[in-house]
């Protein structure tokens, strides 16, 4: 498959749901299949609701207490501005994560930055493998009928098997 | 921007990658813009366009990420493909890459 022989093997485990941690394993394991290496993605915990149909990831100010908020219009010294929005405030005014996932949504489509849902397809069409934590389903309610095709349900053992013969392991 | 009427069939860009290197008068047989678009979906696009090529054929591909210089000659070393040519202008890069 690639020009140095056999196809190198990433394996990402993926156990944070906001926008903003959604994208590493997406992009890194479609853009690994791009390059020709074998992948996997072991969804689990947080990260097991990036398999579901109906993408609902939000970022939350609250626990990335060094988020700079950007503005998606104006000029681009407004647009890049970091505002100093103290995190008591964005961690505790009702409606902030929505304000904050809108914003951020805008800002990543005016630079030209995929969408989720747009790169865990290309996982899909590139024949990523993408494994749902069964554990985590029966601790959450989820059914398999929730998540997207082509989710493979496994467990540990699964992933393992899997990443036992990686050139890339990350826990993301 | 692509323009169909330089679509190449692939015995065509076969006969003409016989000889050695890249020749001047060759054309690319797919076209592809990449203007705009961030990490890393001009390297997303390139696999894409890549796959629907038949070896020897010719891609050109224009984009306005400055990352996406390193990143196509690291795609292409770990592809395989050939990056024939690059340049850089107005903003733009353009990159001729040859299917292998």
């Amino acid at each position: 498959m690639s020009g140095n022989g056999n196809p190198k093997r990433l394996a990402l485990i993926a156990s944070k749901g906001t926008l903003d941690w959604a994208y590493p394993p997406f992009i890194l394991a479609s853009t690994g299949a791009a390059l020709e290496m074998d992948v996997a993605v072991f969804f689990t915990f947080y990260g097991l609701p990036l398999l579901m149909k109906d993408l609902k990831a939000k970022v939350s100010p609250h626990s990335n207490p060094a988020m700079p908020m950007k503005m998606p219009f104006g000029p681009p010294g407004f647009q890049n501005f970091s505002w100093p929005i103290p995190n008591v405030l964005s961690g505790n005014v009702p409606g902030f994560e929505t304000f904050a996932t809108k914003m951020m949504k805008k800002t990543f489509a005016k630079k030209g930055v995929a969408t989720i849902e747009q790169l865990r397809e290309a996982c899909v069409e590139s024949g990523v493998r993408l494994i749902g934590c069964q554990m985590t389903m029966d601790v959450f309610g989820f059914k398999a009928e929730d998540f997207i095709e082509g989710t493979e349900i496994g467990g540990a053992a699964t992933f393992l098997e899997f990443a036992a013969d990686a050139d890339v392991s990350l826990f993301i | 921007m692509t323009d169909s009427t330089s679509v190449k069939t692939a015995e065509e860009a076969a006969a003409a990658t016989s000889e050695a290197g890249a020749q001047p008068s060759e054309q690319p047989a797919l076209e592809l813009d990449c203007r705009g678009l961030a990490c890393p979906l001009p390297i997303l696009k390139t696999k894409k366009a890549m796959d629907g090529l038949a070896v020897g054929q010719l891609l050109k591909m224009v984009a306005t990420d400055p990352g996406s210089v390193p990143d196509v000659a690291a795609f292409s070393r770990r592809t395989g493909h050939e990056v024939v040519s690059q340049s850089e202008g107005g903003g733009e890069f353009v990159f001729v890459i040859r299917k292998v």
